[in-house]
């Protein structure tokens, strides 16, 4: 009899997170739209093609922006004084009601902005070969470089979406302020290590082998095995925090 | 419904309840409004209403039909008249009296007063 | 239904709300909830509703404690704080995307409601007024059909012919499974569906009382010097009422705003003659 967990609901509330963004997604798409015509236009000018890795520049520096915006944009009824309330008494548990709000941010936002883009950019590529020398052609949507964009924002976005049910006021500017905190604690951390493993011998602000040699591994290490220790790390970490703070939050 | 405070709710809805009867508003083993439709009408707690109920049916002005409702019963008419004429003797006409007492009226006074007003009372329904 | 034990609230660095305060609350009553401003009434709404939770104690909604918020427990609570915002959707919308979590919910009710209101199912909520967001939030929570409905002052921002639909909609609304609680200061405006007193004073319960038992023993009326033996209250602002033991008198009905004062003043004699009555009663 007991249903502590429901798929239904999840959809349920899933739908009712969309309808709740119609107006920022509205907002953010119009955008969006409008940054990806310019961008093609601008990229097409010069040697009249659309690169694999070019469109996904333009991708990532647009998409990124606009997920992380809905995932402050999703948690407003809940940090509302007049609005959460009804957020926190409405009959879905925490665990449901952050997967739903996650599937919408990340999974939902990433094949709708995808398709929406493709649309936007196959558009932008036929006007402009109408309008210029540039040929037609396909739009170089699903290379490496997209899926590398792609991965970026799943494995960061929980992070926002930490910061966004975790502050009350000027959430993105704390959030944001938090990261650089880590970020130049690992960096120090990092630098400690470094210099006690290689015995004080490495002055590491100066030296040129460590600027190329650390810089590339750090890259190498993000890209293999270390971008799956962050996806791990990060990820659900991060969203185990979420459900926490959702969990204690009160009115 | 407005209501003056000095009575219990539930026996303000019993006199709405004789009034309806004794003015042939509600028939003799007719069926009357349900407990909830009598709270929703005068806009009071069903719990109110219920004792209205259960006070009715102790006077056998009322009785329960279980599954069907309440209705008046066979001799309700008869029943109210009997509880009104018993609370205006017992009642009212002492006060009446000592009033009488007090300000030295006299009984021939009254009746003719009284005599006045079924007068005019026929004369209106004429 | 409720069950609160020993619970303790403050808000952060605030003053103690309610201190080691236990209360029962059963279905099929309609609980006016009273106490001065700041006493608490809206926390301890919010905490049977699982939207604050208690320093210390518990507070168990049908058998469950309510801080974990599990869906099953929420389908069952619906609350109307005194000052709230709904999203700016269209109130049929409003309506799809928020029913779907109250299982019980009734479409048919909430839409007869909005239309009883003078209220169109096309309408933005956005331009409604603040007494218009009520009527949708009250029609909303009604047709939930939740067993616990909490309202925080629902009355207030509601104009005189809503007033009295509202009486009607509460009175075809409750029965014997669900338990309703008001808290209130527009005592006229609610009293004669109320049927069971709780005052909150000083973080603690100061009366619990159903209105059958109080008019059963206690009698409210005008002073006159012959019964001054039997009195317990009397208010000098309030036109010479008065509060006697009830003994052999004809019951009156309660004046909720006379016994409000009395258990504030005289809390100790008002709950004795209560106790008292109840002592020679199963003698």
């Amino acid at each position: 009899m007991k249903q502590s967990f429901s798929i239904q609901r999840i959809r349920d509330f899933i739908y009712r997170d969309t309808l709740l963004l119609k107006g920022s997604l509205i907002t953010a798409f119009s955008v969006a739209a409008a940054f990806l015509f310019i961008a093609i236009w601008a990229n097409l000018r010069g040697d009249y093609v659309l690169t694999q890795v070019e469109y996904a520049t333009i991708f990532g520096i647009i998409f990124i922006p606009i997920g992380l915006f809905l995932t402050f944009a999703i948690f407003r009824e809940a940090n509302n004084k007049q609005h959460n309330h009804f957020y926190f008494s409405l009959p879905i548990s925490p665990l449901e009601k952050l997967l739903a709000t996650w599937f919408t941010t990340s999974i939902l936002y990433t094949v709708l902005f995808s398709v929406f883009a493709m649309i936007i950019g196959q558009l932008a590529i036929a006007s402009g070969s109408m309008l210029s020398k540039a040929e037609f052609h396909l739009l170089p949507m699903f290379s490496e470089n997209y899926w590398s964009v792609i991965k970026f924002y799943i494995i960061i976005q929980p992070l926002f979406l930490l910061g966004a049910i975790a502050f009350n006021k000027n959430r993105l500017g704390k959030t944001i302020f938090w990261i650089l905190l880590a970020v130049i604690g690992f960096a120090v951390l990092n630098g400690v290590l470094c210099f006690t493993v290689n015995d004080g011998a490495v002055d590491m602000f100066s030296s040129e082998q460590f600027d190329s040699n650390a810089f590339e591994l750090a890259i190498k290490d993000f890209s293999s095995i270390g971008s799956w220790f962050w996806a791990i790390i990060l990820g659900p970490v991060m969203l185990l925090a979420a459900y926490f703070k959702l969990t204690e939050k009160e009115v | 419904m407005d209501f003056d405070n000095a009575k219990p709710i539930y026996l303000q809805i019993v006199e709405l309840f004789y009034e309806n009867i004794l003015l042939r508003q509600w028939q003799e083993a007719e069926r009357i409004p349900s407990v909830r439709e009598i709270a929703v009408m005068v806009e009071v707690n069903p719990n109110t209403a219920m004792r209205a109920f259960t006070y009715l049916q102790e006077q056998d002005v009322i009785h329960n039909k279980r599954g069907i409702g309440y209705f008046v019963s066979e001799n309700g008419y008869d029943k109210v008249l009997d509880i009104k004429r018993k609370e205006f003797k017992e009642e009212m006409l002492p006060d009446v009296f000592k009033k009488m007492k007090l300000l030295d009226v006299t009984f021939e006074e009254v009746k003719a007063s009284f005599n006045d007003y079924l007068k005019k009372t026929t004369h209106e329904k004429e | 239904m409720i069950h609160i034990n020993n619970l303790r609230f403050h808000y952060p660095n605030g003053k103690s709300i309610l201190n080691d305060m236990s209360l029962e609350l059963s279905s099929g009553s309609i609980y006016g909830l009273f106490g001065r401003n700041g006493e608490g009434k809206s926390t301890l709404m919010k905490l049977m509703a699982g939207l604050l939770f208690p320093k210390a104690g518990d507070c168990f909604v049908l058998e469950e404690d309510v801080s974990k918020r599990s869906a099953n427990v929420l389908q069952d609570i619906f609350i109307i704080p005194e000052d709230f915002e709904l999203s700016a959707l269209k109130i049929a919308t409003y309506e799809k995307v928020n029913s779907a979590f109250y299982p019980k919910f009734s479409r048919e009710l909430f839409y007869e409601l909005i239309n009883e209101f003078k209220l169109l199912p096309t309408e933005n909520i956005a331009n409604l007024s603040f007494g218009q967001k009520k009527k949708v939030f009250i029609a909303f929570g009604i047709a939930a059909n939740t067993k616990l409905l909490l309202m925080d002052e629902p009355t207030n921002g509601l104009d005189i012919p809503s007033k009295s639909q509202f009486r009607k909609i509460l009175a075809s609304t409750i029965n014997e499974e669900k338990c309703i609680i008001i808290s209130t200061h527009q005592v006229r405006d609610l009293h004669s569906l109320i049927d069971h007193v709780v005052i909150l004073d000083q973080t603690k319960v100061l009366f619990n009382q159903s209105l059958a038992k109080v008019s059963k023993y206690l009698w409210f009326g005008k002073t006159s010097q012959d019964i001054e033996d039997t009195l317990i209250y009397s208010d000098v602002t309030f036109g010479g009422k008065a509060i006697h033991h009830r003994k052999d008198k004809n019951e009156t009905e309660v004046d909720l705003e006379l016994l409000f004062n009395a258990a504030l003043s005289e809390t100790e004699k008002i709950n004795n003659a209560l106790k008292n009555s109840y002592r020679e009663a199963i003698i």
